[in-house]
């Protein structure tokens, strides 16, 4: 079990990121990035988050648990999920305001086909951490429904907010929220 | 009036990006969806192709007798369904898939091919696990409830060869309330 280190840059992604391909969204309307609804929903009760542990993309284990203590963002998503492609670049510019704020950010890829996920991550040259549930079971252990869902846990490992469907969270409100989780 | 221009806004480009998701793998022009906006529900649809669909079947690693299958036998529409509310405090809004009726031309009423449908068929069919699980994910969830904002997106599947024209009746509650609306002449792409 590593201890991990979200700041860590990803060698393999910067190797294949000139091969990257597949869709794009590119195509899309500019009003898709623009007309973002902004607000998280308060997980009621505050149930503890499902421990588990899931390899990154590069093959070391993550596990939920060893995070407490810091506001952990968990976001489930797949390469083939339009929202979610949409989602992934204001990811990577909140992760860039919250990396040094004692915030995680998990991505949590549903599903297997490792390749299509580094093709994808080269191509949004995305830098915080992929976990991959090959077998959706951590996606359904944390009550997941559809693609995608984002749970934000406390310090203390509670699911505190929650958001089904794409969000821009690179929203100053948004990022206010996040950080209020350490109280 | 401006969040909920948002969200209006959100779901059109929703649709408008699974609109054009499938039909960037094939180069088809994708059909132009239904919309429907009423008592807290927003749901915007439109049947997937042939082409398209087996394309999208394939690249989630479905051999092709299983993607032919799926094609000749789904009925997909790509679909996004959410909470027309915005406000804090506005009453959840919930659908259930196998409340909705499709009723075919000529044939009796049943309703949408559901994820737990699908398990079973590629259970039956041996197909591999990694799309098998990319599918039950792509398919709009069974039951699924909306708070202000909240939205999801996915395959709808109805069960009908390719072609066939039916009335959709669907279903919802927002809050206490049931809402139905049925949506005439929809047909499954050829």
């Amino acid at each position: 079990m590593r201890t991990l280190k979200p700041h860590r840059a990803v060698t393999r992604r910067t190797v294949i990121a000139g091969a990257a391909c597949g869709l794009t969204v590119s195509a899309l309307p500019t009003l898709a990035r623009a007309a973002r609804p902004m607000l998280l929903q308060t997980v009621p009760g505050k149930p503890e988050g499902p421990d588990f542990t899931l390899p990154d993309i590069d093959g070391n284990d993550v596990r939920f648990s060893n995070l407490k203590g810091k506001v952990v963002l968990v976001n489930f998503w797949a390469t083939w999920c339009p929202p979610c492609r949409d989602e992934i670049p204001s990811m990577e510019r909140a992760w860039a305001q919250l990396k040094d704020r004692n915030v995680v950010m998990l991505a949590v890829h549903v599903g297997g086909q490792a390749d299509k996920i580094w093709e994808f991550l080269a191509e949004f040259n995305v830098t915080f951490p992929v976990l991959i549930d090959k077998s959706s079971a951590v996606s359904k252990a944390w009550q997941t429904i559809g693609l995608p869902t984002t749970y934000v846990a406390d310090p203390e490992g509670r699911k505190a907010l929650r958001a089904i469907g794409g969000r821009e969270w690179d929203n100053s409100d948004l990022i206010a929220s996040i950080v209020a989780l350490h109280g | 009036m401006k969040t909920c221009a948002k969200t209006s806004a959100l779901l059109m480009s929703l649709v408008a990006t699974l609109a054009f998701w499938p039909a960037m793998v094939s180069g088809q022009e994708p059909a132009e969806p239904v919309r429907i906006d009423r008592d807290g529900l927003k749901l915007e649809m439109a049947p997937l192709g042939a082409d398209p669909a087996r394309a999208f079947f394939l690249a989630r690693g479905f051999p092709s007798a299983d993607a032919q299958h799926a094609v000749e036998s789904a009925c997909l529409f790509r679909s996004a369904i959410g909470s027309a509310h915005t406000a804090e405090g506005s009453p959840e809004v919930a659908v259930m898939l196998t409340e909705w009726r499709a009723a075919p031309e000529g044939g009796n009423p049943a309703s949408p091919k559901v994820r737990e449908d699908w398990t079973r068929v590629w259970q039956e069919r041996a197909a591999p696990e990694d799309a098998v699980t990319a599918f039950y994910w792509a398919l709009f969830p069974t039951e699924q409830t909306f708070h202000p904002n909240d939205y999801n997106w996915g395959f709808l599947t109805f069960g009908f060869p390719p072609g066939t024209v039916f009335d959709l009746t669907l279903s919802w509650r927002n809050g206490d309330t049931s809402h139905k609306t049925t949506i005439k002449g929809l047909q499954c792409a050829h």
